[in-house]
């Protein structure tokens, strides 16, 4: 990725709702996704290029069904921007103290936007796992309950197993999802388990956050135009009659 | 107090000012004159708010002539063809920052300041976030070089962009006469020499997102970065046509001070303000809520001769402002006559000695007087308790922080009790005719200008800006009908995602009764200008004169004080405290 830009927070935050509206996502689900996104870039910048590859979204909607504490959510090709918010959100909707509920996500995309669905589980007050697999391993992160607490991130099981320490609930929940490369695993539960960390990677996304209000994010000059280029989309063509409708008038102002 | 007003709930940190400036029974009896918000929070109460000393631009004035702010030109470079580079280093509460300015060679084209214009603009300015270093500045006039709307783009350092216009007719005649060593006659009635083009921030163009701005920074305040760069676009047109003045003839007059101090930056405001009111309604909240706040403490305290003469004073300041602001041309305005009249009444009737409160006589007004005068009255009525305005102001920050987090877990019965609870009025408004919705807004091609179409006739409506939150809470009620009580937010967005914003919005706003404006903005015969008017008020413009239902006309900044004024360097008889004074108009 050619770094010649940096993109402000908000100027995602504004200008992402309008480019995923030109892709079909509906107001409130763009709104959301923007966040979601801006999230995510603040975290790892890479985001923005991978939903600049974005596709439309699907015109169809996806399918998804609960069976004791676990929903199985079919996107069939629709964004994670649109389904990890929602899929976490239905099991922030029933956490308690009993344990883990999970959705197993298959045929999403914009796979990358994960850890930011995780930090909205932090919003919640909520811990949360997410994992994505591949075809010989699997990518997983840890959010810590809370806004201020911390994600974790690494690769293959024995990594995740070895932060959790003793805990084998969480590597028997994931083992037992029977995840087909692409799908996603989510886990979201009331408390944060004991945590070993050693040479895991972690970061505290409020400070990410904080830190990309105030520098900014990288990102290359092709991604940011792309963006905008979509955002022009959903501007309507001019008129005289559009142009009457701004409602200006050449008239001098007021002392002027 | 009448027995139809009901207590208004306050945020904790109102309340617990309010008690220490009123006492127990005294925070009960201002909360009692708080206006209920099924009033307040309709157009019709919302249009007729004026400035007052809880509007942005008043209290950023007060901060800056209080902290004595320093803002000094550094460095000064003028063409023959008016074209100009101006660098400025602002000294404020422990920080510095810059400005530059670059002025165009003059093309002699009027520009109205829309969106549509693009870059093509007469003069763009940038304030840093802290000093730039030359190097750095000169990037920056670079970028402004370019002038190519989509090409131009800045960093994280930068606050915002200050483009802006010159008003050709008084520009030429100010620059004339100084060059030819005088004074521009007192008869042209110059109320500004350019027009502000919309400030380029949070985000726009690269530069820093508002919540970027380092805590403690003089300028990490809700508008007040907005406002303060709108100040200094003023202080670059004094500055401007002394130098392009003085390039003519090097013996040229320099423009008075007394003359200069009167001088502000023009200001028009289209319809997208009701967009972004709508966008962000616990602003709205805020500013309300803060404003009706003051106003209750004001009205529970008794009428005496002391707050008698602040009031009478005040009247006589705003009197001055109405005398010599252009007269209203749209007749949905009281005009400015009606309410100097009013308000010259009002001070009479002070003195009969009839009233026992501050809110008797308020109440009088609102009686037997339009909403306009009403409303001014209650503006001036804030001046009767400034330190308590200034001790529940952090309150903006406060409220415009609140963050709009959606709550998974809540039942959907609850989320039903809320929406009873506080949406009745939007429930139970009738969409049956196609007027109740006809208007949406949407982005035009010309550079995003936004605009106001009728649906069914006009393309794009799939891309309509947010307006329509009437119809928004009556698709969440339907879809609320079909699911059972024990469910929960988080199900029904399983099934609706892109419910999200409704139901988030409902559940932030619980609590905060002056947030939604209680109105159909969609409606066929609702005046943008209305809501335009309402936001210009809390940022602080007076003498706001609507030329369409669309656009809205004032000036920013005339009369208040300028760098010498209130500097540090300030000679003596410069009057700081006078202006101190002064900056509360």
């Amino acid at each position: 990725m050619s770094t010649a830009l940096s993109v402000a927070y908000s100027e995602l935050t504004r200008v992402l709702p309008w480019s995923l509206r030109a892709l079909g996502y509906a107001f409130g689900t763009a709104d959301r996704g923007a966040h979601l996104i801006a999230t995510g870039a603040a975290l790892n910048p890479a985001v923005l290029d991978e939903v600049r590859q974005a596709g439309q979204r699907p015109s169809h909607r996806f399918r998804y069904r609960k069976s004791n504490r676990l929903v199985t959510l079919d996107a069939a090709g629709i964004s994670l921007l649109e389904t990890g918010p929602v899929a976490m959100d239905g099991l922030a909707a029933h956490v308690d103290r009993s344990g883990w509920t999970l959705c197993r996500i298959a045929g999403a995309t914009e796979l990358s936007l994960l850890p930011a669905v995780l930090v909205g589980a932090m919003d919640y007050d909520l811990c949360s796992i997410g994992v994505v697999a591949g075809d010989d391993t699997l990518a997983w992160h840890l959010a810590e309950a809370g806004p201020g607490g911390s994600l974790y991130s690494g690769r293959g099981r024995e990594s995740l197993a070895a932060l959790l320490g003793g805990n084998r609930e969480v590597p028997e929940l994931v083992e037992g999802a029977e995840l087909t490369p692409g799908s996603v695993l989510l886990l979201v539960g009331s408390g944060t388990p004991e945590l070993r960390p050693s040479d895991h990677a972690a970061v505290r996304p409020r400070e990410k956050i904080h830190a990309a209000y105030g520098n900014g994010i990288p990102v290359s000059r092709q991604t940011l135009d792309s963006f905008y280029a979509l955002e022009v989309l959903t501007w309507a063509p001019t008129s005289e009659r559009s142009r009457a409708q701004a409602g200006f008038t050449v008239a001098s102002a007021p002392g002027s | 107090m009448s027995s139809s007003q009901v207590e208004q709930p306050l945020p904790a940190f109102i309340e617990q000012r309010l008690r220490e400036f009123a006492g127990e029974e005294g925070a009960a009896r201002a909360r009692g004159w708080m206006r209920p918000a099924e009033t307040l929070m309709r157009v019709e109460s919302l249009r007729c708010f004026k400035a007052s000393r809880v509007s942005f631009a008043d209290m950023l004035l007060r901060r800056i002539v209080r902290g004595r702010w320093q803002i000094r030109m550094i460095s000064e470079k003028c063409e023959d063809d008016g074209a100009a580079r101006f660098v400025y280093r602002i000294d404020a509460e422990g920080h510095s920052l810059t400005y530059i300015a670059r002025a165009y060679p003059w093309d002699g084209v009027e520009k109205v300041g829309r969106r549509s214009d693009g870059a093509n603009r007469d003069m763009f300015g940038a304030l840093f976030v802290n000093l730039a270093s030359d190097r750095r500045i000169e990037r920056e006039f670079e970028t402004f070089d370019i002038k190519a709307e989509g090409q131009m783009r800045t960093d994280s350092d930068v606050i915002g962009w200050t483009p802006a216009n010159r008003s050709s007719r008084h520009f030429d005649a100010v620059v004339d006469a100084l060059s030819r060593g005088e004074q521009p006659a007192p008869e042209l009635g110059i109320g500004y020499l350019m027009r502000n083009g919309g400030f380029q921030s949070s985000g726009r163009n690269g530069t820093v997102s508002y919540q970027g701005i380092p805590e403690g920074h003089p300028l990490a305040h809700p508008f007040f970065a907005d406002l303060f760069a709108i100040y200094l676009v003023r202080l670059v047109s004094i500055d401007l046509v002394n130098a392009v003045a003085r390039r003519r003839n090097p013996n040229a007059a320099q423009l008075d001070i007394s003359i200069a101090r009167r001088l502000g930056i023009g200001n028009s405001s289209g319809q997208g303000m009701c967009v972004a009111l709508q966008r962000w309604p616990h602003w709205v909240a805020t500013w309300v809520t803060v404003r009706e706040a003051a106003l209750g403490h004001a009205k529970s305290l008794p009428v005496d001769g002391g707050s008698i003469s602040i009031v009478r004073d005040s009247i006589e300041k705003v009197i001055r402002i109405y005398e010599r602001t252009d007269p209203q041309t749209e007749d949905y305005v009281t005009p400015n006559e009606t309410i100097i009249g009013n308000l010259k009444r009002i001070s009479a009737e002070l003195g009969q000695e009839r009233f026992g409160y501050w809110g008797d006589v308020a109440a009088y007004v609102a009686d037997t007087m339009d909403g306009e005068t009403r409303e001014q009255f209650h503006s001036i009525l804030l001046d009767v308790v400034p330190d308590f305005c200034d001790a529940i102001a952090p309150y903006f920050q406060v409220g415009s922080a609140r963050r709009r987090l959606l709550q998974p877990a809540m039942t959907v019965a609850g989320l039903r009790d809320i929406l009873r609870r506080n949406y009745p009025w939007a429930l139970t408004s009738d969409r049956t005719l196609a007027e109740s919705h006809q208007h949406f807004w949407y982005h035009s091609i010309d550079n995003g200008e936004q605009r106001r179409g009728e649906r069914i006739i006009d393309p794009h409506e799939h891309f309509e800006s947010f307006i329509d939150h009437i119809g928004l809470m009556q698709r969440l009620a339907a879809v609320l009908v079909s699911r059972d009580d024990k469910e929960r937010v988080g199900d029904v967005l399983l099934d609706h995602p892109d419910l999200h914003f409704a139901i988030s919005r409902v559940q932030y706003l619980d609590g905060l009764p002056y947030a939604e404006i209680r109105d159909p903005l969609a409606h066929r015969d609702f005046v943008p200008a209305d809501l335009i008017r309402f936001f210009l008020a809390s940022l602080g413009i007076r003498g706001a004169t609507p030329l369409s239902i669309r656009y809205v006309r004032g000036t920013f900044f005339q009369d208040q004080p300028l760098p010498s004024d209130f500097s540090d360097t300030a000679g003596p008889g410069s009057g700081a405290r006078e202006h101190e004074k002064e900056a509360a108009l």
